[in-house]
């Protein structure tokens, strides 16, 4: 009858370790030998090709190289597409005109009507029966009406 | 493989070089194969799992430390695979009836893998059910010990430590085991 002392000896000399075996314990590392010999061809499976195949086809394809190019073209390219947006741009403000003429035409627009100060004004008490409101519904006229002159004066001068 | 070119081709696979991954494949994508075909009883499982088994390689394998022996990191991660399958199924397929492959040809498999006539693969089809069939009586321990040993090339101190038992009881169920599937194979010298 084994012991698990003779299993435990048989397994260590079976993995290598330098162990004496005593003649039953050789027995039995020999039909553990003869065993394996026996089962293991019995045991094997042949793994079909096509298995490994698909297996590794989508796997080890080479991740896909990003092109690369050298870096003067993309430095050349940033230097093309400033030039040209400096060639294509057209201000959205139209023509410049000098400050003087814009300070005049805004002038024109509202009349020269401050609401602004006069409503200011109002508040210092300068005008105790002129209403804030009042002033504003009034400039507001004035606006309307010099914004009329001056858009027909625009068209006009657009010729149309 | 010989240590040093395993050494190497686990390096590249840690720097997720394909070649890398390749050659490990190569190396023990059979073995796996045999391992997870015994396990389960059927070549559709096996071939699964051995897709997963890749998959994971690839996640965990950074975090593998080589120190010479790279079968007992591999089979543990393969015979936890294994079980999780099974306990998943709830039944052990082809384990429970004995039967194999139902749903596909394994005559045609056999002859194409063995490069044999019909009649033979005929006869290599009824040996390796039978040996399925044997392997499903055993139990457990005894089989996963059986397939460890024999696919994974583990000592007999890496199966006690993967199974949680003394070196000594890790002999006794590959013995046993062996024996027990010599006598349902009908072997005479068992």
């Amino acid at each position: 009858m084994l012991s698990d002392h003779d299993y435990e000896q048989v397994g260590r000399w079976l993995d290598g370790e330098p162990v004496a075996l005593t003649p039953t314990q050789r027995e039995l590392a020999q039909r553990v030998l003869a065993d394996e010999a026996a089962m293991g061809p019995q045991l094997d499976v042949g793994v079909p090709a096509a298995v490994l195949r698909r297996l590794a086809a989508p796997r080890v394809r080479p991740a896909p190289r990003r092109a690369r190019l050298p870096r003067w073209v993309g430095a050349a390219a940033a230097a093309a597409a400033i030039l040209l947006a400096a060639i294509l741009w057209k201000p959205i403000a139209g023509p410049a005109r000098p400050a003087s003429q814009a300070v005049a035409d805004l002038e024109t627009v509202f009349g020269g009507t401050d609401v602004l100060s006069l409503a200011d004004s109002n508040r210092q008490e300068d005008l105790p029966d002129v209403q804030t409101t009042d002033l504003t519904v009034l400039a507001s006229l004035d606006a309307e009406q010099t914004l009329e002159a001056f858009f027909g004066a625009q068209a006009e001068a657009n010729g149309g | 493989m010989d240590s040093q070119r395993l050494q190497a081709a686990i390096a590249s696979a840690q720097r997720g070089l394909a070649e890398g991954f390749q050659e490990l494949l190569e190396a023990y994508g059979p073995r796996l194969y045999g391992y997870f075909m015994r396990a389960t009883g059927n070549h559709h499982d096996a071939e699964d799992l051995l897709g997963e088994m890749y998959l994971r390689l690839v996640r965990r394998l950074r975090d593998y430390h080589h120190r010479g022996r790279f079968e007992p990191w591999l089979f543990r991660i393969a015979a936890n695979m294994v079980r999780d399958r099974i306990r998943r199924r709830r039944v052990r397929p082809a384990m429970a009836d004995g039967s194999e492959d139902q749903d596909e040809s394994p005559l045609e498999r056999l002859a194409a893998v063995n490069g044999t006539s019909a009649d033979s693969a005929l006869v290599a089809q009824e040996t390796q059910q039978q040996v399925t069939r044997a392997l499903a009586r055993l139990d457990d321990k005894s089989r996963q010990a059986i397939l460890l040993r024999h696919f994974g090339q583990l000592s007999f101190r890496e199966i006690a430590r993967m199974q949680g038992c003394p070196l000594g009881t890790a002999l006794a169920r590959v013995h046993r085991g062996l024996r027990r599937l010599r006598e349902l194979m009908g072997d005479d010298d068992a």
